[in-house]
């Protein structure tokens, strides 16, 4: 497996970013490939684990707004940035790449660093993989807060979603930076923009971004049987589970109804709608703390 | 005219295909209504480029286009014929005429008033898309011209000819099947069903089936003092036209030396033949959407 590794300089120039780098190596099941995980951890370390899971296709730079307030509460935040991602290593053909290995290379990360007593804090891909974890470990989640994600099991494509997976399959550009300041509702600052683009210096540093659209298991995907094990467990899941999505994310609006009722958990919890796009970090950080202080405060 | 529906349930199963449909009445001479539908994406304010699709497809063969195109802030309208994809099907060989389709399409256009088109077009997209240009050269703003030509009554080759014997003498025109044999990479089982989607038996292909007898490569064809006048019209076209023709397409890949010369638009420009066969768009979906958006913002 060939693998990019994106030179610190690039994220030299981001200057509301002042968080610790950490890495840790994981080894590549499929042929042992090294490939180096990054992640931020502030706060005192015997504290309870506020895990925050970034998805297509920023990175921990999504969670800057969140993590000092959350630590500040005094809670230990960890935020990794996915393979293929921020500072972490991004194997170069899009075959690298499958759902399942995305998993496990994040089962990988959090059984090297030995997180427990986590409460899951995702959106978007955060939620596909992070809700995937909470499946496959649950003794080390405490709780989960979702915004705008979910676990998909089949059943067609929103329309909105399928334009964006031919759009990501097909253009001969792929702005980043321009990719998340048109989900976020607001207009990021170019500065913003640039700390979003930072981690591919080239087309050939995103093929992990350009494969994952095509990984949502709608329709016949392939994921759908380990989605299907995955809800399983949500079927049964009695700790707390609060859902806080966005009121204009075209693409996963109303996603709350499929897991408040059907996950135990999520039963006397103050859900809650957020005003914002697909990126609600970028339009309500404080909102999306207030929840998480919420949940970990009952 | 009798005249076909296709049921909306044949094209429930499209996964790929996410495009609200958008309808118009459209009619020529004294043909009866007949709906025409079209894929209408993007800012409404935003210039328009025109995807004109052709023999025997519809539509779908844009759908990787229209969602970058949309991205990059235009506005995309795909239509389909009449007689193909989610359009009317007059049941009869004899209700379609190469003139016919050329005013179903005009009706079309200048119902919607598009203006400042940029056209991209290939087989029939261009036999019926160039009319349109000589019909009304202000509306288009540039042409990006791929796999078509507009013939006026002269041979364009033994590729076509044994096309057109093929497309008479076939028992069952099976047209997922033509469609992916005009591709060089192979169509999965998912999109040729969706080639054959629109024709749920074989009474819905009389379009289809007279699309070949409609080419004028003969001096008695009737479209050919149309053509011969087009030419005209295209012979003083002087916005930019780029050709980027398929190099394996057997059938009119070898054609676009006569557009390059006789388009005054297209002097100068980087034309290009690109590695596809007969449908570019599913061979070479990115490339030529570089060529398109770059072509584009060379003139701004």
């Amino acid at each position: 497996m060939k693998v990019l590794r994106t030179p610190d300089s690039a994220f030299a120039d981001i200057h509301d970013f002042p968080f610790t780098p950490n890495y840790v190596e994981i080894a590549d099941p499929s042929d042992g490939t090294a490939l180096r995980v990054h992640y931020v951890d502030e706060g005192p370390r015997d504290a309870p684990v506020v895990l925050m899971m970034h998805g297509e296709p920023s990175w921990s730079y999504l969670y800057r707004h969140m993590i000092g307030p959350v630590v500040a509460a005094g809670f230990r935040v960890v935020a990794p940035d996915l393979i293929g991602f921020g500072k972490s290593d991004k194997p170069t053909k899009k075959t690298d790449y499958s759902y399942a290995r995305h998993v496990g290379w994040m089962r990988q990360w959090i059984e090297a660093i030995d997180l427990n007593n986590m409460t899951l804090v995702c959106q978007d891909w955060g939620s596909l993989i992070g809700l995937r974890l909470v499946a496959d470990m649950p003794d080390r989640f405490a709780s989960v807060v979702l915004s705008n994600g979910g676990l998909p099991e089949g059943g067609p494509a929103p329309r909105a979603f399928a334009i964006w997976r031919a759009f990501s399959q097909w253009s001969p550009f792929f702005p980043i930076g321009k990719i998340v300041n048109a989900g976020a509702k607001r207009a990021l600052s170019a500065a913003e923009i640039a700390a979003y683009d930072a981690p591919f210096p080239d087309s050939s540093y995103k093929a992990g971004a350009r494969i994952f659209p095509t990984f949502v298991p709608f329709e016949n995907n392939v994921a759908i049987p380990d989605q299907k094990r995955a809800w399983q467990v949500f079927e049964q899941w009695n700790k707390p589970f609060l859902c806080c999505f966005s009121d204009g994310d075209p693409v996963t609006r109303g996603g709350e109804n499929r897991f408040i009722g059907r996950v135990p958990g999520t039963a006397g919890q103050p859900h809650c709608t957020l005003k914002g796009g697909h990126f609600i970090q970028e339009n309500d950080p404080q909102g999306f703390v207030d929840c998480i202080l919420k949940v970990l405060s009952r | 005219m009798k005249v076909l529906r296709t049921p909306e349930a044949a094209f429930a199963g499209l996964s790929d295909y996410p495009f609200a449909a958008h309808y118009l009445d459209v009619a020529t001479q004294n043909t009866p209504a007949l709906r025409l539908h079209y894929v209408d994406e993007g800012d409404r304010e935003a210039g328009p480029i025109l995807l004109l699709h052709g023999e025997p497809t519809w539509s779908y063969l844009y759908r990787k286009f229209i969602p970058s195109l949309v991205a990059a802030g235009h506005r995309a309208l795909a239509p389909d014929l009449i007689g193909f994809g989610k359009s009317d099907k007059p049941a009869n060989c004899d209700d379609y005429s190469y003139e016919h389709h050329v005013g179903w399409m005009s009706d079309w256009l200048t119902q919607l008033d598009l203006n400042n088109i940029t056209l991209f077009c290939q087989d029939w997209g261009g036999l019926i898309g160039l009319r349109l240009v000589a019909a009304f050269p202000e509306r288009f703003a540039r042409l990006v011209i791929s796999n078509t030509y507009l013939p006026f009554g002269e041979s364009i080759g033994p590729g076509f000819d044994a096309w057109r014997t093929f497309s008479q003498a076939t028992p069952e025109f099976k047209t997922g099947r033509i469609v992916d044999g005009g591709c060089n990479r192979a169509l999965t089982s998912a999109e040729i069903a969706a080639y054959d989607a629109p024709f749920p038996d074989e009474s819905f292909k009389a379009g289809a089936r007279q699309f070949p007898l409609l080419v004028p490569t003969t001096s008695d064809h009737p479209s050919v003092a149309e053509n011969r006048a087009a030419w005209v019209v295209l012979e003083r076209f002087e916005k930019p036209v780029l050709t980027c023709f398929g190099n394996q397409d057997k059938v009119l890949g070898h054609l676009d030396a006569e557009i390059q010369q006789r388009i005054p638009g297209a002097k100068g420009q980087q034309h290009c033949r690109i590695d596809a066969s007969h449908f570019c768009q599913e061979d070479q979906p990115e490339q030529l959407l570089d060529l398109i958006l770059n072509f584009i913002a060379a003139q701004k």
